[in-house]
């Protein structure tokens, strides 16, 4: 791989340890994926941040590194696996808690903004057509490759963070146009409403597997619906790139010149049955909503939905968005949380759910697919207005 | 033994490494892929799951095929190096982004691109900069594997208690070769005679393939010379076998499976036949 003489310095260690150590993950996977070049990247969004998944394996190679590590470039973070502010009433244990302050804590000694979602996009970060990203979170590098027209690979945790400690990424893969290239095309034989784009997401990943989805037949879709579909087909599948025909912005040159392209019909019928296939309970203890983090304008619709609603003691709502959205849109959360408790900066796939509940409803096809393993739940997968019907009266 | 492998870390690219990066390690082998996250414990260096489940891989050449899992398998590694349980060196035959990020944010040299199942718990290996590794005390031997065809099937032979090694296994008509033999197609066809008394008709010769030989006392390596060979129908209801065998079957080759085989006997038939 070529490097420039900068490169040369850092990679030999003259810029630190920490800048060495990056230096060596860019370079070493650049070589392994047949990258020609580091190139600059825009922003880092890193991965790895909940206690529950990273442990302490985890956490003490974050709190070594960052005895020397400082981030080059706008870094922020996925979910870690509490809310900052109210773990306490979400019923976290204290170790939890407090190995999780350490980990967080880390991230901000290397100058990591503790801004905490899987929706920076949503969050105060939004990337142009073009820019180069260096993103781990599987449903904002979807959102951010599909819907915005920027460009990142599906980063690890690590890699990210070497990303942002160099502000470079090696160029390979999606940082490359032959690379996006439609490689199946789905037929959407219906007008699918917005519960439909998880559904649908969780089918076409499955099919889809790593590939780069190509819609058909869609006339029109809300980024809300963009960011349900992408999501889950990045937890069915490993999707970090899809089109649609007239709406993402690179359809026009998704298609590849030769044919032979995989073409694949979907029936209305199809979503029901993978919903199903899907749900192992019917009766729930928890509804959870907002994976990924619900936007300004889904926490509103969930307002709209339940003000002047009488509420059933049973069922408890717990409602996941960014800490800015939660900020700016006092007027839905005042609401929503007359019925329930809006949770910011954490989500239900990252936190500790299973020390509390045995079964929760989600209309999220990304949440469906890792709720069973993750948090050992069984999953009611339904749509928004069923969910809440089990809330209110 | 010479295995020519890949490095992949430490790097190079500023100045090349070429002297010894693991002298005499002893190997731990895992013949599946590993997953470091709930498959490797950071505080002992111990495997906790999988057919190399309680061997430690501290301080040894760890080979495993390659790895598999969560991504957090790479802070499992580096757990291992900080609690002084690293292992000498990595050794895969296809490196993947969480053991490669593991090994770099470790400090654990890695290589790749080699037969993992070459390999054997105890063995003695050394490892050059370039990737080119040195096994120890273990000896490569030619040898020729015949698999012999007709009417569709094809021949297995349970080996007698007076052959060298794998006694009791199935395997094809095989020989060693010494070096006086002569071409490899014709000590097969030699082999033949002597083990089954018939006339064989080489269709087609596999590729050359190392295999190790997991039942015999000495530490080696059989390089296989597979031969593909049709024998006539009279022949083979004649067929007589000698004292190397004790029974033999005509089989079709996907029934291999319920057999108890010589190493290697269903790749070879493999390459054969496809």
């Amino acid at each position: 791989m070529y490097l420039s003489r900068e490169e040369e310095r850092m990679l030999a260690g003259e810029e630190g340890e920490a800048v060495r150590k990056s230096m060596e993950i860019l370079v070493t996977l650049g070589d392994i994926y047949g990258a020609g070049r580091l190139i600059p990247v825009k922003s880092a969004q890193v991965s790895g941040v909940s206690y529950k998944t990273i442990g302490d394996a985890g956490l003490e190679y974050l709190e070594d590194l960052s005895a020397d590590a400082k981030v080059r470039i706008r870094t922020t973070l996925n979910p870690p696996g509490m809310d900052m502010e109210q773990w306490k009433e979400l019923y976290v244990p204290e170790d939890f808690a407090e190995k999780q302050m350490r980990i967080l804590n880390a991230y901000a000694k290397m100058g990591i903004e503790l801004s905490c979602t899987c929706t920076p996009y949503l969050a105060g970060n939004r990337p142009k057509a073009g820019e180069h990203l260096a993103w781990a979170e599987s449903s904002a590098v979807s959102f951010a490759n599909s819907v915005l027209g920027a460009r990142t690979n599906r980063e690890g945790g690590p890699s990210a963070l070497a990303a942002a400690i160099t502000g470079r990424t090696a160029e390979f893969a999606l940082h490359l146009n032959e690379n996006r290239k439609a490689t199946v095309i789905f037929d959407v034989n219906f007008e699918p409403d917005y519960f439909d784009y998880a559904m649908l997401g969780v089918v076409a990943g499955r099919i889809a597997g790593g590939g780069v989805p190509y819609f058909r037949g869609i006339k029109q879709a809300s980024e809300d619906s963009l960011k349900s579909l992408g999501a889950a087909m990045a937890a069915s599948g490993s999707v970090a790139l899809y089109h649609v025909e007239g709406i993402t912005p690179e359809y026009g040159t998704a298609l590849p010149d030769k044919d032979g392209v995989k073409r694949i019909p979907v029936e209305e019928g199809m979503l029901e049955d993978e919903r199903e296939k899907i749900t192992t309970a019917d009766d729930v203890e928890l509804i959870t909503v907002g994976c990924p983090h619900s936007s300004p304008e889904e926490l509103r619709n969930i307002a709209a939905f339940l003000r002047g609603k009488k509420r059933k003691d049973k069922v408890e709502l717990w409602v996941y968005t960014s800490r800015v959205v939660k900020e700016t849109e006092r007027e839905a959360v005042d609401i929503i949380e007359q019925y329930g408790k809006v949770v910011a900066d954490t989500c239900m796939v990252v936190s500790p759910l299973e020390v509390r509940f045995r079964s929760v409803g989600t209309n999220s096809g990304k949440a469906a697919s890792y709720l069973p393993g993750l948090c050992h739940q069984n999953v009611l997968f339904a749509d928004l207005k069923t969910l809440l019907g089990m809330v209110v009266e | 033994m010479i295995i020519e492998g890949r490095r992949v870390y430490p790097m190079g690219g500023i100045k090349e490494r070429g002297g010894l990066i693991v002298d005499r390690g002893e190997v731990v082998v895992s013949p599946s892929p590993v997953s470091f996250l709930g498959g490797v414990d950071p505080q002992t260096g111990i495997i906790t799951d999988g057919e190399a489940k309680g061997k430690s891989i501290a301080g040894k050449v760890f080979v495993f095929p390659e790895g598999r899992g969560s991504t957090v398998g790479s802070y499992v590694m580096y757990g291992l190096k900080r609690y002084g349980n690293a292992p000498l060196a990595v050794v895969n035959r296809r490196s993947e982004i969480i053991v490669t990020v593991g090994a770099i944010i470790s400090g654990i040299p890695l290589f790749d691109r080699v037969d993992t199942s070459l390999f054997l718990d105890g063995d003695i290996l050394s490892i050059r900069g370039d990737g080119s590794m040195e096994l120890h005390d273990v000896d490569v031997k030619d040898a020729v594997t015949v698999i012999l065809r007709s009417r569709e099937k094809i021949l297995i032979l349970k080996r007698s208690d007076k052959v060298g090694s794998c006694r009791g296994r199935w395997a094809g008509v095989s020989g060693h070769v010494e070096d006086e033999d002569g071409s490899f197609s014709a000590r097969g066809i030699t082999e033949v005679k002597e083990e089954t008394g018939m006339q064989a008709n080489i269709v087609r010769e596999g590729p050359v393939l190392d295999i190790r030989d997991t039942c015999g006392e000495k530490k080696r390596i059989w390089r296989i010379h597979p031969f593909l060979a049709d024998v006539s129908s009279e022949d083979a209801d004649r067929m007589r076998i000698d004292w190397e065998h004790t029974e033999y079957r005509w089989i079709r080759p996907e029934e291999l499976d319920s057999y108890h085989t010589a190493p290697g006997l269903a790749d070879v038939v493999k390459l054969l036949l496809t």
